[in-house]
This record gives C-alpha cells, structure tokens and sequence, in this order.
C-alpha cells in the first residue's frame, strides 16, 4: 500500500498567538496593558521605588517631581509605589471575584438548564431577583451589612456577579442540549453527569471564558466604587480605589493624587474589556466571518 | 401582557424578602449604631421596642410585608422621618439626573453606533470603539473629580448641587427643576439648573453611551449582512435609503432592549456621581443611611430601585413586541 503523504502546511512564520492578533490594534493593545500589569504586580518589590506604606509627613502633598514621578499623598508616600503595589490588589479582586462567580453560578446554571422543570424555573426566579437589584447598590448593601474591608469586598460582588454567569450557563446548556450529539451520547447509554461534563460543559467554555475576562475589569470597577464610597478596602490598604478616595479631599490642590490611582484603574479594566471584546469576536463563529 | 405584569408580583416579594434577610441577619447593630457605644441598657431595650426589633424574625417579617402593602416603608433612623417620605424628597433629583443621562447618552451613542458601523474598520470605527470601550472601563467616580477639577476648580464652572446656591429653586411641582422651572416660567432657574445638570449628566451617562453605541454597531453590521439588504442594494436603492429605512429600523431592537435596561444601571451609577456632585438624590440618600446603618432608608431604598429597575424590564419586553410583530407576549 502506498503511502499517501500529507503536506505539511506552509512553515509557521510567526507563533501562533501572535497570528491570532494580527491586525487587530485594539486587542494587541489590551494585550498589553494586561502583561504590562502582571509584570508590575510580580516585581512590585523590585521595582517600587519606595515602601508603599512608608509615611513622610516633611515630603507630604508633593507634586510630581524627579524625586516622586507620580507626587506624594497626604501622608508623604509616594503614589508611584501605591499604584504599582495597588495591581496586587486589583489581580488578587479580579481573580477571586470571578473564580467565586464561577463555582456558583456554573453548577446552579448547569443544573437549571440540564435538568428544566422546576429546578430551572426555581433557579431562574432566584437569579431574577438577584439581577433586579443594580449591581452596585446590592453590593454595598451586602457590604454594608458584614462589615467593610477587602475579603468581604470580593465576597459581595461575588454575590452580585454570579447570576450572570448561571443565565448564561443555562441558556447555552439549553440550547446545546437540543444538539443530535447529545442525544446520541444518552443513547449510547453515558450518565447524565457525563454527559454535561464530558459533552455539554467543554462547549461552554466561550462564552464563559468571554464573560469571565469582561468580569476581571468589572470586578475591580465594581471594588474600587465600593472602596471609593468607604465600604471596600479600607485605608491604608494600597488599593486604587480608596487611593482615589483619599485624594477627593485634596482634589483642589493636589490632582495627582486622584490623577494616576484612577489611571491605573481605567487601564487595568480597559485592557480586561478589550480582550474580551476580541476574545467575543474571535470564539464566535458567527461573527469571525463577517468582514 | 397582563400575565407579564402579573409576573412582577413574585419578583417584588423576592426583592423585599432578600433585603429583609440581609438587615436582618446581619451582626451590625442599628441599635448601637444609633445610640453609640455607651449607651445605657434601658435605653436599648426601649428603642428595641419601638422599632419592634424585640419581636420574633417572622413576626418582623409580617409586619413589614404588611407595612410595604400599605405604602409604609418605616421611620428611618437617621433623618427620623418616614422613609416614604424621604424618598419622595429625594427620587425626584435621581430621575431628572438618570434621565438627562439617558437622553445625553442616546444623543450620541445612536449616531456613533451608526457611524462606526458604516466605515467598519476604518478610523472613525476605531476612534468610536475606543471612546467606546473606554466608557465601559473608566470609573464613575474618576471621571467625575476629573472633570470637577477641570470645570469648577480651575474654569470656575458649575460644581456641586443642582442649582446656584444664589439662586432659589424653582416651586417644586414634580420635584424636576428642569420642568418646574419652564412650569413656572423661572428662566433664571431653568439656566442654572440646566447647567448644573449637564456635568453630572454626562459623567453618569458615558458608560450607557459606549454601550449604546456597541450594540448599536453590532445590531446593524449584522443586519448589513442579511440577505434582504443585498437585495435592495441590488435594486440600486441609495445607501443612504438602506441604511436609514432598512438597515437602522431593524437594527433598533435590540438597541432598545439595551437602552430600557440601562435606565436600571443608571439609577446604580447615580450612588456614585450623586456622592461626587454632592446631588441630594436617592443615590447620596442610601450611602448615608448604610454609613449610619439606617436599615428602613436602605430596604426602602433597595426596594424603589429594584422596582424601577423591573418596571424598566417589563417597558422593554412591551416595546419588543411593538416593534418587533414576530414576538408575541404570552
């Protein structure tokens, strides 16, 4: 028997992941701020400049200068070394946030939209009262209730965010169950675990993945409101928000306090939500098409 | 349609059961809250009493069910007033700013959206998704002391309240200065307010803006894409005529959607910009009263919006089906 060769496709110039990128500004851009932001809060203590929480009250309110490139605050720390230790925080919320999101609300979405029937319909009346309420209102509610500080900050936005993830689980799972493969797996005789983990969870993965990057920049949006209105992480924590809080008093005469914290905020969720956006073009068939 | 209002019920009894479940196991104590740390034991025990806080869970449940049938929302603790009332002082303010937001953002997402989508790819498009994609990732509350540094502190613009302190506020008839002002014909009023409005307005509005204009762009490179737009582009029909008569018209459904939802994350967003313009609205009015564990202001706070919020659901669902004769509301 012959054997048929398979060409190989033409050589890989670039890797793959760079492939994936190309001609598309935005997104490499997001890409960017997000490595830039993971290189920072990894060498934080190489390269801050100075202490994050070492007060200087001779050197407090100082403008920008050589000495303080991002200016001091009220308390004479340097802001430059707030903002790059404040990325710890941001990661540590982001992370935490969307991982406790994630393990509610999958399995109470999955269930919803394996099992139908009344389970769905009780699931789905729950979550309809969790997302009547604005989000950051029951967040502070909720933080407002345990008490302020960072640990339950993340713990209430949890609260508030998973229900987005179990409609969404739902209504894939739903749609996917309706698919012939399904079908052919319970007639092969597969549990009905196996089949949501073997066949129906691994086609979840987009949207999740796509929700869960758009979350990352929401949750620390949604942390640093809570902290900017005193019930999120609280001083002297080094978090961006409560850093923009500090400097809403000062904000007449020393801007630079307000300025670079909320910079850092804007940019660290800019680049969560442009890959995301990238992220929702690309893992949809529907749209990579489209030109 | 009387089915989906119906609906409504059990989605407000959920609301009001969840916030009384958390006032209410919750270890803050209104009681010290309000008392201090020193108070003495009788007088905990008698404002214990006078809030029925000494009354079992279920019967507290009763009671304040019953209480939200009848309009009674309780007395808050902090303003010592009845919460309803308080709410009735203050929602007005949150309307007039969700709403100015509302329309500012509809002014110009609507126009960007279409914008973009038409010169998909080129620089319009992109300059668009990054105002865009930035409007969805600044903070509130940045922005917001930003622009009053900017405005007020060095251009010595309009800063904080809604009117001129100088100048009285119109005689309240909705309790919307904008339209109490041109209802008692109050020019001077109507300016200052109008102006005080504009700021506050923008800042709230920016992030409905963006994703405005993203759903606006999506809706309609999808509807470019279907077959009947080639076809009416094949019958020579003027690309201004396809997109404004057939592409836009279609496009707007979900944009709708969009828009009736954001009116909810508007009021949301107001508890920021309200804290920063220092605008007495119900935003400002639920940040005090968590600060001062005020547990009847924050339920009956929670609630309003809530209720708002799914009223804003049920218009969109109706608007749905008038502009869209496909769907039928079962």
């Amino acid at each position: 028997m012959k054997q048929v060769k398979f060409r190989a496709r033409a050589p890989l110039k670039t890797p793959f992941a760079i492939r994936l990128l190309k001609n598309r500004p935005l997104a490499i851009f997001g890409v960017a701020i997000i490595v830039f932001n993971i290189l920072q809060a990894l060498s934080a203590p190489a390269i801050s400049p100075y202490d994050p929480y070492n007060m200087q009250l001779s050197d407090k309110l100082r403008a920008p200068d050589a000495a303080h490139i991002f200016g001091t605050d009220q308390l004479g720390r340097d802001i430059l070394s707030r903002v790059i230790w404040g990325s710890r925080i941001s990661f540590e919320i982001g992370v935490v946030v969307v991982a406790l999101s994630l393990l509610i609300g999958i399995p109470l979405g999955l269930s919803a939209g394996y099992a139908g029937g009344w389970v769905d319909e009780a699931l789905m009346r729950i979550t309809d009262i969790f997302l009547a309420f604005p989000a950051l209102v029951l967040a502070i509610f909720i933080e407002a209730a345990i008490g302020p500080g960072l640990t339950n900050a993340m713990f209430s936005i949890a609260i508030v965010s998973w229900p987005t993830y179990a409609r969404l689980v739902r209504g894939s799972a739903m749609s996917i169950k309706q698919n012939e493969f399904i079908e052919a797996a319970r007639a092969a005789g597969e549990g009905k675990l196996r089949v949501i983990f073997r066949h129906i969870f691994p086609n979840l993965l987009s949207p999740i993945t796509v929700q869960s990057t758009l979350d990352m920049g929401g949750a620390v949006l949604t942390a640093a409101g809570l902290s900017f209105i005193g019930f999120g992480v609280q001083p002297p924590t080094a978090e961006w928000g409560a850093m923009v809080s500090a400097g809403r008093d000062y904000i007449a005469f020393a801007w630079w306090m307000t300025a670079f914290p909320g910079l850092a905020i804007f940019l660290f969720v800019l680049g969560f939500n442009l890959l995301g956006d990238w992220l929702n073009d690309y893992l949809n068939p529907r749209l990579r098409g489209v030109e | 349609m009387l089915r989906r209002a119906a609906l409504l019920i059990p989605v407000i009894i959920g609301i009001s059961t969840l916030t009384f479940i958390i006032t209410r196991l919750v270890p803050a104590n209104p009681i010290i809250a309000f008392l201090g740390e020193f108070a003495r034991p009788a007088q905990e025990a008698a404002l214990e009493a006078k809030w029925g806080l000494n009354r079992p869970l279920y019967e507290q449940y009763i009671r304040y069910m019953y209480g939200l049938t009848q309009g009674d929302l309780g007395i808050s603790i902090h303003t010592q007033r009845p919460v309803i009332v308080d709410l009735e002082e203050f929602f007005p303010a949150t309307v007039e700013l969700s709403t100015a937001a509302l329309l500012i953002s509809i002014c110009l997402g609507l126009p960007m959206g279409i914008l973009s989508a038409i010169r998909r790819n080129k620089l319009t498009d992109h300059v668009a998704r990054i105002f865009a994609l930035s409007g969805v990732s600044i903070p509130v509350f940045w922005l917001g002391l930003l622009l009053l540094f900017v405005v007020y502190y060095k251009l010595g613009g309009p800063g904080f309240g809604r009117i001129d302190p100088g100048i009285s506020p119109p005689t309240r008839i909705t309790g919307l200065y904008v339209v109490d002002s041109i209802l008692t014909q109050n020019w001077q009023a109507l300016g200052s307010s109008l102006i005080h409005l504009i700021m506050p307005a923008f800042v709230l509005g920016y992030a409905t803006t963006a994703v405005i204009s993203r759903m606006v762009r999506a809706s309609m490179l999808e509807v470019l894409s279907q077959d009947y737009i080639r076809s009416a582009r094949a019958h020579g029909l003027s690309e201004r005529v396809i997109i404004y008569r057939h592409a836009l018209r279609n496009a707007m459904i979900p944009v709708t959607t969009v828009i009736g939802l954001s009116y909810g994350s508007l009021l949301s967003g107001a508890v920021l910009t309200e804290t920063i313009f220092a605008w007495p609205g119900i935003g400002r009015y639920i940040t005090d009263a968590i600060s001062a564990l005020d547990f009847p202001a924050v339920t009956g706070t929670s609630i309003l919006i809530a209720i708002v919020y799914v009223l804003a659901n049920l218009v969109v669902d109706i608007a749905y089906a008038y502009l869209d004769p496909r769907i039928r509301l079962g």
